[in-house]
């Protein structure tokens, strides 16, 4: 299996994002599975377009920002839109990681033959401290929800389908919630924010 | 001001100031990403005055708190033995 890797970085959430899809490059790398990292000025749409040509790949993980029509790469250039590039995931089981992607563009690209897709419905949040800006695998706030996440293509990378990486996806943001409300956490504060990511979370 | 126009502006006044006294609870140190959105990310701070705004940015607050404070009232809660 290759995997195709999405993680530009050019303000604070791409940051975050970047550091936290560090975790699945390196999984995959431990599993000995080829990953396609286009990180930072490398994700851009003449490449990543190219690479979906090429069909180097059967799992696709965006990060970035996004709209209900569209996902972006590097500098919030747009990498695939409806209309333009959504018909290049055919067969892929796709997991973007950017804010309503699942919305409009989601549908569109399983119209268009993805084998399985994992998206949101509304804008994805995170809180996170900012002292840990610099070191973004250490914030304790963020961390709980980018690992639920994270979970989706970690189960893809691991052969898992887009509705069974979406299901792990789920029953980790349940073990976080449980650990907060029931440890003697003075963080349930990130709870709705579980919640939230959680329940906008869809998977086709 | 008719009776029924009252009460809706007093619930959401109401909800306005739930939420706004969730948020002053969190530390002071949080920021909150907010993809999609013009600023990207936002102080709690910013995040009152946004709730208080009541502009797209508040609204989801609002809408993600409630969906919280909802979901405790659907809680299955912890069984308590005999």
């Amino acid at each position: 299996m290759t995997v195709l890797i999405t993680r530009p970085q050019h303000d604070k959430a791409t940051h975050y994002l970047f550091h936290w899809t560090g975790e699945i490059v390196r999984d995959a790398a431990r599993r000995g599975i080829k990953c396609v990292d286009l990180a930072k000025g490398k994700a851009k749409k003449a490449a990543v377009q190219s690479y979906l040509k090429k069909n180097v790949s059967e799992v696709v993980i965006i990060n970035g920002h996004g709209s209900a029509d569209c996902f972006c790469g590097h500098d919030d250039e747009v990498l695939i839109s409806i209309g333009d590039g959504d018909d290049l995931l055919k067969g892929k089981t796709v997991f973007v990681r950017a804010c309503e992607s699942g919305a409009l563009l989601g549908t569109e690209i399983m119209r268009k033959g993805a084998k399985g897709f994992v998206g949101y419905l509304q804008p994805y949040m995170f809180p996170f401290q900012e002292e840990h800006v610099h070191t973004p695998l250490q914030d304790e706030y963020a961390g709980p929800i980018l690992e639920c996440s994270n979970q989706i293509a970690l189960s893809m990378v691991k052969g898992r389908s887009a509705s069974e990486a979406h299901q792990d996806s789920l029953t980790k943001y349940e073990e976080k919630i449980d650990e907060l409300l029931l440890g003697d956490s003075t963080m349930t504060s990130l709870i709705p924010f579980l919640q939230w990511n959680r329940d906008i979370q869809i998977a086709y | 001001m008719e009776p029924d126009q009252k009460s809706q502006d007093q619930k959401s006044e109401d909800l306005v100031n739930l939420v706004v006294a969730r948020l002053e609870s969190m530390p002071a140190n949080i920021s909150v990403s907010i993809g999609g959105s013009d600023k990207g990310s936002y102080t709690i701070k910013e995040l009152v005055e946004r709730v208080k705004k009541q502009d797209e940015i508040g609204q989801k607050m609002i809408e993600m708190q409630l969906n919280y404070i909802r979901s405790l009232g659907k809680s299955p809660g912890i069984p308590i033995r005999a």
